[in-house]
């Protein structure tokens, strides 16, 4: 077990740096120089104010974001541009330089180990600074609608799966079907347009965690019954997807774990439906929908996006979309590199719980 | 001998030949016509299937439902056929008169110009601009109203029912073709190749798609075509490792063994007899896959990115909702349409996988 543990961190070191190409190869798809684009003149060439001014400024961009060093360990030279490049022999044509180790990549993986990923484009506040305290806001949100929904779809799959083919095991069943294809950004329109106060219902606030009119000093109670107010929305179109997803899991896995034999035995045996179903299918069915820990990490960071933007919800979601608006590339990078470390983090949590909850599962011949 | 005994064996001798032709007739049954018999005994499968295409058939004739040209009419005596006629144009193979090519048609018609004239259902093309109606709700001219610049809605879900059909097909396409080659390649051989590719299939899961293909698309300037290819490519994974896993299983089965001991080359039979027993259940995963298509690019241009603006989606509709919050228009049309096709190629997938199932087989 903790040898399957350790095999699995080691594996995910490579991974880990695999992601680190990806997200640096990701900024290197940008048109256009960086320093120049921070400056404020790359692109269109707009605001060229005073040319010496911005040389400095790019200059200084330049160095205090490596550009001035080679991009990657190699570099590769063709000839091709060059008329008299290609006269020569292909094999003649390209050149290739070894860089060492002193190249963009290296300098920004341990600017990374470090923590830092840089400054923000849009503020130059540290990106770091700018995404913890978003994080509490996410968090509580991830952690409200995944408590919900457990807590509807576990009761829920238990009834449809012991009441197999019931009208209201029928009816929950195609109930939860449409739900879980309902897009979640057209729920989430609808819920503004029909009870967030369009031409119709005015029952919730439509952006936002607080209402203009509450302030610090307002007593506890007014103030926490605003906030609930104001996450209704949000939160019942975070759970209902994820409900739906998680019942009809549940009732699946229940369904295949009540035709096993132990379960006759345990019925033959003169246990009570009660007993039967809830210490031996329900754990046992239980084990797959463990594993959907997994996604509640890197939901934190990136799932709750939409939600986030459609309710003007200041997360870390709605922070990756005003990034991803602003061509904030440090901001992006930074989101982008986290919510994949936690997806990675999130299926090793997920394997571990697997082994745990179920002990048949034998890792030491498994290769990870 | 009693007659009545010879007659009732010789019933039941007739009833038994009759069950034996029954059960041979259902073992000559090909697989597919008996997944067939069994999918459509689920009806509410065979339903989604039909609206599945419905949908191909409005994407498919989007222009003959809604276009700015009628599809036949009269004009100075001489018969034109608009819609055919601009097809052709598009391909070269025919051209416009300049006394024609930048015609209103409903003018000619406002001046009683043109005779025997077949309109298409909705008058208006997804690009005209109806100034005088901008923002007008469902009823009137405009069926299901019009958005911030007088675009008619209805048009808009009709041709961009072709943008939704075309990237959740094509990018499943691109994802079964790398997934299938990558996961046979990984099954069929094993050891170090099936390692490495196992290891990528590993790493491109753990990436974050939606964000990942939210930030290309906002750095490299938006298309159908990198939608697609970034939709498809990070669908690809699910399929290797699903591949991969019927090619582990069908691999060590004995006619495998006995095509490889015939001396077939190891491309026969990956193509002939191990890919045709496996491609079945990866059906039901692109089915599922074509939903989850649909929806990521709905939730791509619903969030303003992927798809350039000029082209109308579902997803850019239900967009536009989002600054107009008394338009209910613009949010319910196009989102049930988003709505219907991902919960019909879910419906699909699910009898599939249930009719694939031969436990559920009676």
């Amino acid at each position: 077990m903790i040898q399957y543990i350790i095999r699995r961190v080691l594996l995910f070191i490579p991974k880990l740096i695999v992601i680190t190409f990806i997200a640096f190869g990701i900024i290197h798809l940008a048109p256009g120089d960086p320093a120049e684009l921070k400056a404020g003149i790359g692109g269109e060439g707009a605001m060229r104010g005073n040319q010496q001014l911005n040389e400095d400024n790019i200059k200084q961009i330049r160095a205090q974001w490596h550009l001035d060093k080679p991009i990657w360990f190699w570099t590769i030279l063709t000839d091709e541009k060059d008329s008299l490049g290609r006269l020569k022999p292909m094999s003649e044509r390209w050149t290739f330089k070894l860089n060492g180790f002193d190249n963009q990549y290296i300098l920004w993986l341990k600017d990374i180990i470090r923590g830092d990923f840089g400054k923000s484009f849009q503020d130059n506040r540290n990106v770091m600074d700018k995404i913890w305290e978003r994080i509490p806001i996410t968090i509580l949100l991830a952690i409200i609608s995944i408590f919900l929904s457990y807590l509807i779809a576990i009761p829920l799959g238990i009834y449809s799966a012991t009441h197999q083919d019931t009208l209201t095991d029928k009816i929950s069943t195609v109930t939860v079907f449409i739900l879980y294809s309902l897009p979640g950004f057209w729920v989430a329109t609808m819920a503004i347009i029909f009870f967030g106060g369009g031409d119709f219902l005015a029952w919730f606030p439509n952006n936002g965690l607080h209402s203009m009119n509450i302030s610090p000093d307002d007593p506890w109670m007014t103030r926490t019954l605003d906030y609930i107010w104001h996450l209704i929305l949000p939160i019942a179109v975070l759970t209902y997807s994820s409900f739906s997803f998680l019942s009809r899991q549940l009732r699946g896995s229940m369904l295949e774990v009540i035709r096993q034999d132990y379960i006759r035995t345990a019925r033959a045996k003169g246990l009570s439906n009660k007993m039967v179903v809830y210490k031996h299918a329900l754990r046992n069915s239980l084990i797959p929908i463990v594993t959907i820990i997994a996604y509640i990490l890197p939901a934190l960071v990136g799932g709750a996006l939409i939600v986030e933007v459609i309710f003007s919800i200041p997360g870390v979601g709605q922070l990756a979309f005003q990034a991803l608006i602003a061509r904030d590339f440090p901001l992006i990078l930074a989101e982008f590199f986290l919510s994949s470390v936690l997806t990675l983090v999130g299926l090793l949590i997920a394997d571990v719980l697997y082994s745990v909850v179920d002990p048949r599962i034998a890792f030491s011949r498994k290769t990870a | 001998m009693p007659k009545d005994q010879e007659i009732l064996t010789a019933k039941a001798q007739a009833k038994e030949d009759k069950a034996r032709t029954e059960s041979r007739k259902a073992v000559d049954q090909s697989f597919a016509s008996l997944v067939i018999h069994q999918y459509k005994k689920n009806k509410i499968a065979l339903a989604a299937f039909y609206v599945v295409i419905f949908l191909f058939v409005i994407a498919i004739f989007a222009d003959f439902l809604a276009y700015d040209k009628p599809i036949m009419a009269k004009y100075n005596g001489t018969l034109y056929f608009p819609i055919v006629k601009d097809y052709l144009t598009g391909l070269r193979l025919d051209s416009w008169t300049n006394d024609l090519v930048n015609t209103d048609w409903k003018d000619l018609e406002a001046q009683g110009k043109l005779s025997s004239t077949i309109w298409p259902p909705i008058k208006y093309w997804y690009k005209n601009q109806d100034l005088v109606h901008n923002t007008a709700p469902p009823g009137g001219d405009h069926l299901l109203g019009t958005d911030y610049i007088g675009r008619d809605v209805l048009s808009g879900i009709i041709h961009g029912s072709r943008i939704a059909l075309t990237i959740g097909f094509l990018s499943m396409a691109i994802a079964i073709f790398l997934g299938v080659i990558f996961g046979a390649i990984a099954g069929f051989y094993g050891g170090w190749i099936d390692t490495s590719i196992s290891f990528v299939i590993e790493v491109i899961m753990t990436l974050p798609t939606l964000f990942l293909i939210l930030t290309i698309t906002a750095i490299v300037p938006g298309s159908i075509w990198l939608v697609m290819g970034l939709i498809g490519f990070v669908s690809s994974p699910g399929i290797a490792r699903f591949t991969r896993g019927e090619f582990l299983r069908i691999r060590n089965m004995e006619y495998v063994a006995a095509a490889t001991a015939a001396g077939l080359s190891n491309r026969r039979v990956i193509f002939r007899h191990v890919l045709p027993n496996s491609l079945a259940p990866i059906l039901v995963t692109a089915a599922f896959g074509i939903a989850g298509a649909i929806l990521t690019e709905a939730g791509l241009s619903y969030l303003g990115f992927g798809v350039p603006p000029d082209i109308v989606t579902w997803g850019s509709v239900l967009n536009q909702a989002r600054e107009q919050i008394s338009a209910w228009w613009l949010a319910v049309f196009p989102g049930f349409m988003i709505f219907l096709a991902v919960l019909c190629y879910n419906l699909v997938g699910d009898g599939l996988r249930d009719a694939l199932d031969p436990r559920l087989r009676d």
